[in-house]
């Protein structure tokens, strides 16, 4: 996409470390605590589900018929793809390709929007029919405690679309800084975490598709 | 530049291929699974097949395989709690019934849904196959 090559800059370890191998595990290690955390937050809405289901398990399998699993299925393939992009962007940046890195980071943010479109059509066809969260829910059911299906739908399904935007944000961040070539085979820290944390995304959508549109 | 930094190795990009499409069978077999009615044996399945795609996720996409015994600790230590957490959360409302007399009221929540007969209307797929 550049005509120019990119001219790669040099890394400075921050004068706290010793190495810049230490300074990645350090920064290696605070990622996976945090994609612990973002485990357990997700976890409460889970649990919610799991709870929620075994209280009205009719209700869940009429809400959920009421979903388009197409879509569904549709921005499953989508997601898995992204994570494939993104972790190509990580081994290319890893062997200097920094050009084909920046290409796959462009592919990954691409299928992000395209889960986004997705995910508008989804919530505009459900706010249509009067399909909202809870006490907000005016729609015609088979169920009277529908809102309840619908309440952790769109809070599952918002929070995951809220970190697919924030991801969004980052791998933005990553193109321009690559375009500096600030990354390249002996530094790609930042690369990697945001790799790391797209992949959790993916597994956080792994979960809801099944249980929200196929149960 | 420091050389130190050379400690992980490159991975093939087969290997990240064959993972790719690993995930996109088993994605297959999610929705396969759930076209055919198992009765109680369709969550766990389905479930578990998603339990292989996130071990498949972790292990390649995420680089644990390859990466410091740190990460999987942090990693699966959140299954962990998380296992504590259903099960703490099962164990006290499953026998509420046998204290309540409120069981099975809606606590005095008008319900806003305009009750129609099951099946008379459908927002998304026509027919679901399994659960009819």
């Amino acid at each position: 996409m550049n005509a120019q090559p990119i001219e790669l800059k040099k890394h400075e370890v921050a004068h706290h470390f010793e190495t810049a191998e230490q300074e990645f595990d350090a920064a290696k290690i605070g990622m996976w605590a945090f994609i612990a955390q973002e485990v357990l937050f997700f976890s409460a809405l889970f649990v919610a589900y799991a709870v929620m289901r075994f209280l009205h398990p009719d209700m869940f399998i009429n809400a959920s018929s009421m979903l388009s699993w197409k879509m569904g299925l549709f921005n499953t393939t989508v997601l898995i793809t992204s994570s494939f992009t993104m972790v190509m962007a990580v081994q290319r940046v890893q062997v200097n390709k920094i050009a084909q890195s920046i290409n796959y980071l462009i592919a990954t943010l691409g299928l992000a929007g395209v889960f986004m479109v997705v995910k508008y059509f989804e919530y505009t066809s459900k706010f249509s029919h009067g399909i909202f969260t809870t006490k907000f829910f005016v729609a015609e059911g088979a169920f009277e405690t529908l809102p309840i299906f619908f309440g952790l739908y769109f809070v599952a399904t918002g929070l995951h679309g809220l970190h697919i935007v924030i991801g969004m944000g980052l791998i933005i961040w990553l193109i321009l800084r690559a375009r500096k070539g600030e990354f390249h085979s002996e530094y790609f820290t930042p690369v990697e975490m945001v790799g790391l944390y797209w992949h959790l995304v993916d597994i956080v959508w792994i979960f809801l598709f099944p249980l929200l549109y196929l149960l | 530049m420091s050389e130190q930094n050379h400690s992980h190795h490159v991975i093939p990009v087969a290997v990240y291929a064959k993972t790719f499409i690993a995930l996109l069978v088993l994605t297959a077999l999610t929705v396969l699974a759930s076209r055919v009615d198992l009765g109680i044996l369709n969550t766990p399945l389905a479930l578990g097949i998603a339990l292989v795609k996130m071990s498949v996720v972790a292990l390649f996409f995420m680089g644990l395989k390859w990466d410091k015994g740190i990460s999987t600790i942090l990693f699966v230590g959140a299954g962990v709690a998380i296992f504590i957490f259903m099960l703490l959360t099962f164990a006290d409302f499953s026998f509420r019934g046998d204290i309540s007399a409120e069981e099975g009221s809606t606590f005095g929540i008008k319900s806003p849904v305009k009750l129609v007969e099951p099946g008379a209307l459908h927002h998304g797929e026509t027919s679901k196959g399994s659960h009819h």
